[in-house]
C-alpha cells in the first residue's frame, strides 16, 4: 500500500492539464469578445467616441476572469474532472488557479501593453 | 489490525433533516468494513464526510492518526484514501481510461496497471474513450484507477449496484484482494448476501446512528438487525 503523502503536488497530467488550459482560454476569448462588443454597443448608443477596444477598466478585467473561473469550473464538473483531480490528490483552490491562470496571464499582458504604449 | 479510518461522533442534517446524529466508524488495515442500512440511512452521506468531500456537522476523521475536523478532500486523497462514489463518476467522458491511467501513474507511480486491467477484465477497454463504457464497465474501471493508485484505504459506495452476476464475482475477489494486500476497504450497499461473503465486519446505520454488529456471521445472527434491516421475522 502506499505511504501517506503531503504537500502539494507536482502537475504532471498533460491531458488534463493541457484540456483544463485551453478551455480556459476560450472561454475567456468568448468572454472577452461580448466585453467588447458590449462596449462599443453601449459607446455606440450614448453617442460617445470609441476607445481602444482593447483597454478594460482593472474591475472589468477581474469581472472577466471571474466569469472565466465560473464558466471552467462548471465544465470541469460537468466533465468530471474536479473529481478525478480530487481523487488525485488537486484540490479545489489548485483546480480553480489553474482555470483562471490563462485568463489571469492573457489580461494581465493586456493591461502591461496598454500601459506601456 | 491497525485502524486506518476512523469516522467519529459524525452529524449531518440537510435543512431541516438530520440524516445523521452520531455515527462511528473504523476501518482496519486488511479488512474489509460493510456499511448498511435502509434507503436514506446516511451510508453514501457517511462515506462522503469520511472522504472530505462534503462537511459534517460536527465529528471527526482520523486517517493514519491524523485528525481532520474539517477534511480536506485532496489532503486526505494525498494520505492514500480513494472514495468512488455512486452518483458521480471518477471518469471524464471524453478522455479514454489510457489516459486516466497514465494520469494516475504519473502522479502516484506505476506498476502493476496491465494486471490490474487484466483481472478487472478490462484490458480491451483501455484506449476506449469513457463516454462509451457501460455502467458496469465503468465501476471496474473506476476500481482500476483506485487500485493502481495503491490506496491505504478504499471506500466503495454501493459498489455492486448494477452489475451483472459474474462482474460481482470478479469485483467480490478484487475487492477481497485490495484488502489482502493491506488496504482498509469500507463499502455501502444493499445486496446483503454479497456484502456480507466479502466483509469481514458490518456496521449498521439506523436513527442517524451507527451500531457494529461485529463479524457477518455474527450480523446474521442478530434478531434488531434480522427485523429491522433484513426484513426477517
Amino acid at each position: 500500500m502506499s505511504p501517506p503523502r503531503s504537500g502539494a503536488p507536482p502537475l504532471v497530467l498533460p491531458h488534463f492539464t493541457r484540456s483544463i488550459l485551453a478551455r480556459s482560454l476560450l472561454v475567456w476569448a468568448f468572454v472577452r469578445a461580448a466585453a467588447v462588443a458590449g462596449t462599443a454597443a453601449a459607446e455606440a448608443a450614448l453617442r460617445l467616441p470609441p476607445s481602444n477596444p482593447l483597454a478594460l477598466s482593472p474591475y472589468a478585467a477581474l469581472l472577466v476572469v471571474a466569469v472565466v473561473c465560473a464558466a471552467g469550473w462548471v465544465f470541469a464538473r460537468r466533465r468530471n474532472e474536479d473529481l478525478f483531480l480530487l481523487t488525485l490528490g488537486y484540490g479545489r483552490a489548485r483546480q480553480m488557479g489553474m482555470i483562471a491562470a490563462p485568463a489571469l496571464v492573457v489580461e494581465a499582458a493586456i493591461a502591461l501593453a496598454l500601459a506601456a504604449s | 489490525m491497525s485502524v486506518v479510518l476512523r469516522a467519529d461522533s459524525i452529524g449531518k442534517s440537510f435543512g431541516r433533516r438530520r440524516v445523521l446524529t452520531s455515527a462511528y466508524f473504523e476501518a482496519s488495515a486488511g479488512a474489509v468494513t460493510a456499511l448498511v442500512g435502509r434507503n436514506g440511512a446516511g451510508k453514501s452521506t457517511l462515506l462522503r464526510i469520511a472522504a472530505g468531500w462534503i462537511a459534517a456537522d460536527h465529528g471527526l476523521v482520523e486517517l493514519h492518526g491524523r485528525r481532520h475536523l474539517r477534511p480536506d478532500p485532496a489532503a486526505l486523497a494525498n494520505d492514500g484514501l480513494v472514495f468512488v462514489p455512486i452518483d458521480r463518476s471518477l471518469l471524464s467522458p471524453p478522455f479514454t481510461l489510457a489516459q486516466h491511467l497514465d494520469a494516475v501513474e504519473a502522479r502516484f507511480g506505476g506498476g502493476g496497471r496491465a494486471a490490474v486491467l487484466e483481472r478487472l477484465g478490462i484490458a480491451a477497454l483501455e484506449r476506449a474513450r469513457c463516454a462509451s463504457l457501460s455502467g458496469g464497465e465503468r465501476r471496474r474501471a473506476e476500481l482500476a484507477l483506485a487500485l493502481l493508485r495503491r490506496p491505504s484505504c478504499l471506500l466503495l459506495d454501493e459498489p455492486f449496484r448494477g452489475i451483472d452476476p459474474r462482474d460481482v464475482e470478479v469485483l467480490q475477489a478484487v475487492v477481497r484482494e485490495a484488502a489482502g494486500a493491506g488496504c482498509a476497504v469500507v463499502l455501502t450497499g444493499h445486496e446483503i448476501s454479497t456484502i456480507l461473503a466479502v466483509a469481514d465486519s458490518v456496521v449498521w446505520l439506523r436513527d442517524g446512528t451507527t451500531q457494529a454488529l461485529g463479524s457477518p456471521a455474527q450480523a446474521a445472527e442478530d434478531w434488531r438487525f434480522r427485523r429491522g434491516y433484513l426484513g426477517v421475522r
